[in-house]
């Protein structure tokens, strides 16, 4: 598993994490999201021991992973801003991770880069953004992580490849037991694969939980209360995040286990009284999008 | 509380560590440094041993020598151009991810980097070494002189690792490595422009000096023939302090930076206050040079510290918004260390000028011999080849006298306390000044003064008189000093030095008959007769400057031993003498043998003088004609050259003569420029006879 404990992180005087508690189950996906600016690059880069904390660390299988070749050997991480050698080929990143990467898988590297249909030749900084994307995910991919890191993972690919790079990784986690954490703003794509959520604010861990808990304790509820209703004191009780009136129709966000919002709002004896299922997206607007939020103001 | 982390325990083995697939990687792609470093090496290092008339010894003796300054720029650009490639991808986000997610730890990178630059810098120099070998065979001086070059490589890959870990970019990181390079050098040559601007008889010579040359290796080993082994030594130790150092900046980088300047916020002041150290020397010598004297020159240094520092700021910040609470307080801090630094110097706090060491802690003196244009120009110019080849260097041989009689020293010490007390009373700038060295050995360590005095500065001071009249001073400008070598040729010329007056006809000398060469079998009656006359020659006569009779080439030669162990004959010293009017036994026996007539023949022919009225209104501008005038009285002219002094004595207000003669084919003048005072009976008679 991935471990992140009590990580802080100063550039200058902004502090991009403050005390980041984070855990990834081994064989898990684990999806990082967060607004702009909220430490996401900067806890995936701690976490695979590029930056060196100020407080705090991350582990893998309880090892730290700073200074720690052994570790880092079975890490593969693609970051936003790739790099690659100047003048190198494909071929030639390929036989160089080799020699540095113990566990790389020579079959896997050559099946895929034919799925992927990326040359074998020809300098890697002249290929396309996407197909630069699709050589990193090979190179680390062969590698045979036992944990893979991803900063905005699928950005700039097309549909197909973005499709054949979940089903690799999926695959992988659940043939091999590989540990991934990702990032992206896609969060509908990370909704279809992550086992677990964790929302960024500020530098600080606000939610972490397997994504079905997660869902099953936020809800969106429409009700209609008959006329002369007070309106006071309707939803105490109730954790409400958002509340809006369409007409006599009143829509609320609420995070609450679901047993309470339907004894609460049932009480009232609604007219209307519909549940309905709140997508990973809307998660992330409600939970980040309060009142004080800066996203607040744009959403609401 | 802070918490512990992994990373805090720094061990020996973190600095270490080779990555054999990195190593590969590294020379592959950058396989072009060694390859130009090839040809680089080939053209100064091989190319001309192939060619004609080049051979080993040649070779040993030009390698490390300024006289082949291209080893010395390969051994500093092709470790930096290595260093600043291979640690490149320290300077973007993105490269350094992704070289840091490698599964090597940073020590490892750090070893394998250098490793890498070492072996693309040194590949170059062992081929060459080998070529050479193979060529010419082995030599162990040969072997030796590339292991110090090869030295000197490491040394420099060493320090200028260190520049990249310090800085973000590649600019900052080429200037920080130009300034490690010659950090000791800059700051303290920066420096001795206000020593010597403020303190009287401040010296950046002698051991100061070879103590800085010693701390920039390659000018060391570049510009010395007589490397100390003890430096060499330090410089090999250096090479493991300085990668180790290295090693630890790496380990304590912020990766973050990658793009920044500076990496280390500590470094920022730092460089911030060489920089401002620099700009505020500059700022003072712009202000010297506009010659509006001592005020000027300090507001200079402020004003220049406080533009220099907010510019500075600005570059460090990359922003324009430097004015703060901590700005300021910088800036307060600098002015005040700047003014503190000003006022040491301006007003001698440490007591420099008037130091003068007791003689009983003088174990000897040496004193510079040519600090008037009269013992400049008309006596003894010796100097030793010797140090060109695998000789000790004599001192004996060089322009100074050394005084170790214990009277002599306290004379030295006595004439030092006179010279300190000119000081402030000296003018601010002398057109025509002298310069006076003098530099002791003590009984531990060194201390060595020189001052620009004004002309007659010590002239009339008892205390050189007796010292320059002293056996010791005798002793060791006497032409016979075994020291000097064996006399190799003499020959005798004119003082007169004749160009025809129609210069398209400048390639005719007919007056170079007067050159008299003597045979090997009279050198030992000349130098006698010449010795004597020197010997006896005294003070007063020494610091009088008529015109000489003749002048005198002699050149020795010595029994050497060359770089490459083979002996031969070599010039050893070389002195340049004017027969003055007064070396009676010299002209007795030039005269016996019918060259004094030969010498002295274009007196003869004297037609005509150029008389020339210079003056200045003041000193430092130039001196104006003032007026001018054509002598043609023969007789006047020989007796005004009797009388004339062969430099200015005063600036400000002077005549010059400038002698024309007439032979059968053509007028020429003789070259000979003789100087009277304004005020001089002479230039009196001479203006009233004129045209």
């Amino acid at each position: 598993m991935i471990e992140i404990t009590g990580l802080t992180k100063q550039f200058d005087k902004k502090r991009a994490l403050d005390g980041l508690d984070l855990h990834v189950k081994k064989g898990s996906i684990y999806g990082l999201i967060g607004v702009n600016g909220s430490g996401k690059t900067t806890a995936l880069k701690a976490a695979v021991g590029i930056l060196r904390p100020d407080e705090g660390e991350a582990r893998m299988d309880g090892e730290p992973v700073y200074e720690n070749g052994a570790v880092k050997a079975r890490v593969g991480f693609i970051p936003d801003d790739l790099y690659f050698f100047g003048v190198y080929g494909l071929g030639e990143c390929a036989a160089f991770y080799r020699r540095l990467y113990p566990s790389w898988n020579a079959e896997r590297y050559a099946a895929m880069r034919e799925k992927l249909g990326l040359p074998e030749r020809g300098r890697v900084t002249r290929f396309s953004k996407g197909m630069q994307k699709q050589a990193a995910f090979l190179l680390a991919m062969s590698a045979m992580p036992d944990y893979l890191i991803l900063d905005e993972p699928i950005d700039g690919l097309d549909p197909l490849v973005r499709k054949l790079v979940w089903k690799c990784i999926v695959d992988d986690v659940a043939s091999r037991n590989m540990t991934v954490l990702v990032s992206s703003h896609n969060l509908r794509e990370m909704e279809g694969i992550c086992d677990s959520i964790g929302i960024l604010d500020g530098g600080k861990m606000l939610i972490e939980r397997d994504l079905d808990e997660l869902k099953s304790d936020i809800h969106k509820v429409q009700a209609a209360f008959p006329a002369g209703t007070p309106d006071e004191g309707r939803y105490n009780g109730l954790n409400v995040l958002h509340r809006e009136t369409r007409g006599t129709v009143e829509l609320l966000i609420i995070r609450s286990p679901e047993e309470t919002v339907r004894e609460i709002i049932g009480a009232k004896n609604p007219l209307v009284f519909d549940m309905l299922p709140l997508s990973l997206e809307e998660i992330f607007i409600y939970e980040l999008g309060g009142e004080h939020s800066a996203l607040g103001n744009i959403i609401f | 509380m802070r918490s512990e982390t992994s990373y805090s325990k720094p061990n020996f083995k973190q600095y270490f560590g080779l990555s054999g697939a990195l190593l590969r990687e590294n020379l592959k792609r950058f396989w072009a440094i060694p390859a130009i470093g090839m040809i680089c090496w080939f053209f100064a290092g091989i190319f001309p041993f192939i060619i004609e008339d080049y051979n080993r010894t040649n070779f040993l003796a030009t390698a490390a020598r300024p006289s082949n300054p291209f080893f010395a720029i390969f051994i500093l650009a092709f470790p930096l151009i290595a260093s600043v490639t291979t640690l490149r991808y320290l300077f973007s986000s993105g490269s350094v991810a992704a070289m840091h997610t490698l599964p090597l730890t940073r020590g490892r990178l750090y070893c394998t980097n250098y490793v890498s630059c070492a072996v693309m810098t040194l590949a170059p120099v062992a081929v060459t070494f080998a070529l050479l070998t193979a060529a010419d065979g082995f030599s162990g001086r040969m072997l030796a002189a590339f292991a110090l070059l090869a030295l000197l490589a490491l040394l420099y890959t060493a320090l200028f690792h260190i520049a990249a870990m310090l800085t973000g970019n590649v600019i900052a990181s080429i200037g920080v490595a130009g300034f490690l390079a010659a950090v000791l050098l800059g700051l303290l040559m920066l420096s001795s422009v206000y020593f010597q601007e403020m303190l009287f008889g401040y010296t950046f010579t002698n051991y100061l000096e070879a103590l800085i040359f010693r701390l920039t290796p390659v000018l060391h080993i570049f510009a010395e023939r007589a490397r100390s082994p003890v430096w060499i030594t330090v410089y090999a130790l250096a090479i493991p302090a300085l990668y180790a150092a290295g090693a630890a900046l790496y380990s304590r980088r912020s990766l973050e930076r990658a793009g920044d300047s500076v990496v280390f916020p500590a470094f920022e002041t730092v460089f911030t206050l060489v920089v401002t150290f620099a700009g505020m020397t500059l700022m003072s010598v712009i202000f010297q040079s506009a010659g509006w004297g001592r005020f000027p020159y300090n507001l200079g240094s402020v004003v220049g510290a406080a533009l220099v520092l907010l510019a500075a700021q600005m570059l460090m910040k990359k922003s324009v918004r430097i004015f703060n609470r901590r700005t300021l307080a910088h800036g307060a801090a600098f002015a005040a260390a700047v003014l503190l630094f000003l006022a040491v110097l301006s007003f001698d706090l440490t007591g420099f000028e008037t130091r003068v060491p007791d003689p009983a802690r003088v174990k000897a003196a040496e004193l510079s011999r040519r600090f008037t244009p009269a013992l400049d120009s008309k006596n003894i110019f010796i100097y030793g080849t010797r140090q060109d080849f695998n000789y000790d260097y004599e001192p004996e041989l060089s322009n100074n006298i050394i005084f170790t009689d214990p009277e002599n020293i306290r004379l030295v010490t006595e004439l030092h306390k006179g010279i300190a007390e000119l000081r402030g009373g000296a003018p601010y700038y002398y057109a025509h000044n002298h310069y006076l060295t003098l530099d002791y050995r003590l009984d531990s360590g060194r201390l060595s003064r020189a001052w620009t005095l004004p002309y007659k500065g010590i002239l009339d001071d008892a205390n050189a008189r007796a010292l320059f009249e002293s056996e010791e001073y005798k002793k060791q400008t006497d032409l016979r000093n075994p020291a000097l070598g064996q006399p190799f040729s003499i020959s005798i010329h004119s003082s007169a030095n004749y160009i025809p007056i129609n210069y398209d006809e400048m390639a005719v000398d007919s007056w170079s008959s007067t050159d008299i060469i003597l045979s090997s079998d009279v050198y030992g009656e000349f130098l006698n007769a010449l010795s004597e006359d020197m010997r006896n020659e005294t003070w007063d006569e020494l610091i009088s400057c008529p015109t000489a009779v003749a002048g005198l080439d002699i050149e020795y030669q010595a029994n050497v031993e060359y770089a490459d162990g083979s002996r031969g004959n070599t010039t050893s010293a070389h002195a340049n003498i004017a027969v003055m009017p007064y070396y009676t036994r010299t002209i007795e026996w030039l005269t016996a043998r019918g060259y004094y007539e030969r010498l002295t023949e274009w007196k003869k022919h004297i037609v005509s003088a150029e008389l020339t009225h210079l003056i200045s209104s003041s000193l430092p501008y130039s001196p104006v004609i003032a007026d001018s005038a054509d002598i043609n009285n023969p007789a006047l002219i020989l007796r005004a050259l009797d009388s004339s002094v062969s430099e200015m004595w005063d600036h400000t207000d002077y005549w010059q003569m400038i002698v024309t003669v007439e032979t059968g084919d053509g007028r020429y003048t003789t070259g000979l420029v003789a100087y009277f005072p304004g005020d001089s009976p002479t230039a009196a008679a001479l203006r009233s006879a004129a045209n």
